[in-house]
């Protein structure tokens, strides 16, 4: 990883600020959701969505963050509702922007606090172009095929001028040629001809080996356009800005006890195991596996070379959109070492681990890990699992006739299918945690334009906003203990 | 006057052809290690896309293990310091081919162009050195990252050294093409091709041999 210089707020020197956290909190839209939602529940009575609390009449959840890009602005919006409404988290986990949430969402502060304005501090002080960081030339290109849906049939119509001019420049050299003996007043035309078509011959060489050697660096770095670089040392910084600059520190963060907590009474359980905790999740491609970072990183590094890599490494692992991204790579694991071959076998059944590991998105393997929270041991929950979903389909791709898609179109089915069927299938066989997610609705958005204006993160928020309160109004806890209670004894 | 030309248009090609025999040579033997070891051409070094990029590439060759790191400096300084030769046969070479243009060019306007052109060469010939300098000046563990004015000159340099050079070669071999194929040449000039088509068929086998002799045994 190469350091990028950040200055104490994260941000590159120089860059300008141009959204500040009232930009986002002060939307009339967020403040309405808000009083709309006090309301609510001053009509209705105390809002009760867990039966873990403080003494500060916080109220505890797990929360897991689906991953979607830069649709990850929606996610604070959401979360900035919940602690606006005194809902604090015990477990954390996310993938890829998902992950990016929960990061700043463990390390920030402590639990029991708000931490949603320091989250939108940090997203205001970030210039997501930033976070592409690949040839210049790929950026310009993404930016292109982002931001202008017409830019492939532009490409497409540049190629075939550029076609039409050399076919020409080839027709008028052999037509002057064969005419210049008979009009000797044409040599020097013929021969401007020709040292143009030589230029421009010149020129076009040099564009294609540009495109090769473009080509060969995205095979240099593994398949990557961007090394994430940028985004690994700004995720470092805002860690490191809250004191956690090693994985013990993240785990000593993450697993802290919120003080006061108690549990509501007449449930039977205790708080003695409530677990607390932060998970990313990532997906190695070497031994084909999904790995939960903090909890597997004794398969990478033995205890005693456990701060040999900062924590900021799991998220920019977990966020690794495959081809956008370079993977990212744990290398000179001690895979001789007892240890780690005994921890490979514990974990996966794995005799021979990798000396070096390889990861992309999470998101490939478990976009929304909710089931990491499934405790199948409890039979009365103390909390609920919350869950943040981001859907961005749109109608076109909601299409049924199946006959008519297009080969990307049906690439794009054949691979989502696999993608999302492990984290469908948990959800099919235990619904009941379905009650637990919130959905926001984000059709129009495009999941990798990182070129979002002002307006359009405001806009993301307000749906994340909205997307919370509509899910806290129709929240029933009793009716979730209730059916989760059910199923757990239909399960014995 | 233009027999003349060819013969030491002969001279300097097969200069050319010769260094550039020996920097393909010590090119197959760059490496680096951005996190995993990878090959890399002096054209990464001088079509990097940022300041980041020439300082990256250089520190991962310390990153390899020693004797890889020696081999690959050596290699790296070697071809640089070779360059040095290379300059004067390359851009002697274009400086050459636009002279006969020029000398055989009728029209004022193209005769003054490649004229102007072939003296342009040492323009080109300047930011080559200035180039091969600077790169050897950053071939060091902790190479210092260049400040953005100095890399915005490092990249106007290359476009000027490869624009002028190519401009040169490219505009002149067209207009040779022309010469050619209406039959406008001297026959004394056809004993030159031959002489260069032998230093090509010569290069092209040497490069063969070379290349089975010398498998770098670097990773």
């Amino acid at each position: 990883m190469s350091a990028t210089s950040l200055d104490k707020d994260c941000k590159k020197p120089g860059s300008e600020e141009t959204l500040k956290v009232t930009d986002f909190t002060g939307l009339k839209e967020v403040k309405d959701c808000l009083a709309d939602l006090e309301e609510h529940f001053r009509e209705k009575g105390p809002m009760v969505i867990s039966d873990v609390f403080d003494d500060e009449g916080n109220q505890y959840v797990n929360l897991v963050q689906k991953g979607g890009g830069v649709l990850g602005v929606a996610l604070v919006g959401y979360t900035y509702v919940l602690e606006a409404m005194k809902i604090r988290f015990l477990r954390l986990a996310g993938t890829s922007a998902g992950a990016i949430n929960t990061a700043l969402m463990a390390v920030i502060k402590q639990r029991k606090d708000e931490k949603s304005e320091e989250i939108i501090q940090a997203i205001c002080g970030l210039d997501f172009f930033e976070l592409v960081d690949g040839h210049p030339v790929a950026r310009w290109l993404i930016k292109k095929f982002i931001t202008h849906t017409d830019f492939e049939s532009q490409v497409k119509r540049v190629m075939l001028l550029v076609v039409g001019i050399l076919a020409f420049l080839m027709v008028a050299d052999i037509t002057l040629l064969g005419l210049r003996t008979h009009y000797p007043f044409l040599s020097t035309a013929t021969k401007a001809i020709f040292i143009l078509t030589g230029i421009y011959l010149l020129l076009v060489g040099a564009l294609l080996a540009f495109i090769a050697s473009l080509l060969k660096r995205l095979k240099n770095s593994g398949f990557g356009i961007n090394p994430g670089d940028f985004f690994y040392d700004w995720l470092k910084c805002q860690m490191e800005k809250n004191d956690v600059h090693s994985v013990d520190d993240l785990n000593k963060k993450a697993k802290q006890r919120p003080a006061g907590l108690r549990l509501r009474p007449g449930n039977p359980e205790s708080l003695d195991d409530l677990p607390i905790d932060v998970t990313f999740i990532t997906s190695e491609l070497v031994t084909q596996n999904k790995i939960e970072f903090p909890l597997m990183y004794e398969l990478f590094r033995l205890p005693t070379d456990k701060n040999q890599i900062h924590p900021a490494a799991f998220v920019r692992a977990s966020m690794s959109i495959p081809v956008f991204f370079e993977s990212y790579y744990i290398h000179d694991i001690q895979c001789q070492t007892q240890q780690i071959k005994d921890n490979w076998f514990k974990t996966f059944g794995e005799k021979d681990p990798p000396s070096k590991a390889r990861f992309v998105d999470g998101g490939i393997l478990s976009n929304f890990p909710i089931n990491i929270f499934f405790n199948k041991n409890v039979d009365y929950p103390r909390v609920p699992s919350f869950g943040i979903d981001l859907d961005d389909t749109r109608k076109e791709e909601t299409e049924r006739d199946a006959s008519a898609w297009s080969f990307p179109g049906f690439a794009g089915r054949l691979f989502n299918t696999v993608r999302f069927y492990y984290d469908k299938d948990f959800q099919i066989k235990n619904r009941v945690l379905q009650k637990g997610v919130g959905s926001i609705k984000l059709p129009e958005f495009n999941w990798l334009n990182f070129f979002l204006t002002k307006e359009e993160k405001q806009q993301m928020f307000i749906r994340g906003a909205l997307a919370a309160a509509e899910f806290l109004k129709h929240f029933d806890w009793e009716a979730f203990k209730k059916e989760r209670y059910d199923m757990k004894q239909a399960i014995s | 006057m233009v027999i003349d030309i060819w013969s030491w248009f002969c001279l300097t090609f097969g200069l050319m052809l010769v260094t550039t025999l020996i920097m393909t040579e010590q090119g197959k033997r760059f490496r680096t290690n951005d996190g995993t070891i990878r090959k890399f051409s002096i054209l990464d070094l001088e079509f990097a896309a940022n300041g980041k990029e020439i300082v990256n590439l250089i520190k991962g060759i310390y990153k390899l293990s020693k004797i890889d790191a020696k081999r690959v400096l050596s290699a790296l300084k070697g071809q640089l310091l070779v360059d040095f030769l290379f300059m004067p046969a390359v851009y002697g070479s274009i400086f050459l081919l636009c002279r006969v243009t020029s000398a055989k060019l009728v029209s004022h306007p193209g005769k003054e162009a490649f004229y102007w052109l072939a003296w342009a060469q040492g323009i080109s010939w300047v930011c080559d050195a200035g180039e091969n300098i600077y790169l050897l000046t950053k071939i060091k563990p902790e190479p210092v990252l260049p400040s953005r004015t100095g890399f915005t000159i490092y990249t106007v340099n290359e476009w000027v050294k490869w624009g002028i050079a190519c401009l040169g070669a490219i505009g002149s071999l067209s207009c040779i093409l022309y010469f050619w194929l209406t039959g406008e040449f001297s026959a004394h000039s056809l004993s030159y091709a031959a002489i260069l088509t032998g230093e090509l068929i010569f290069f092209f086998l040497a490069g063969k041999v070379l290349a089975k002799l010398n498998k770098p045994s670097i990773l």
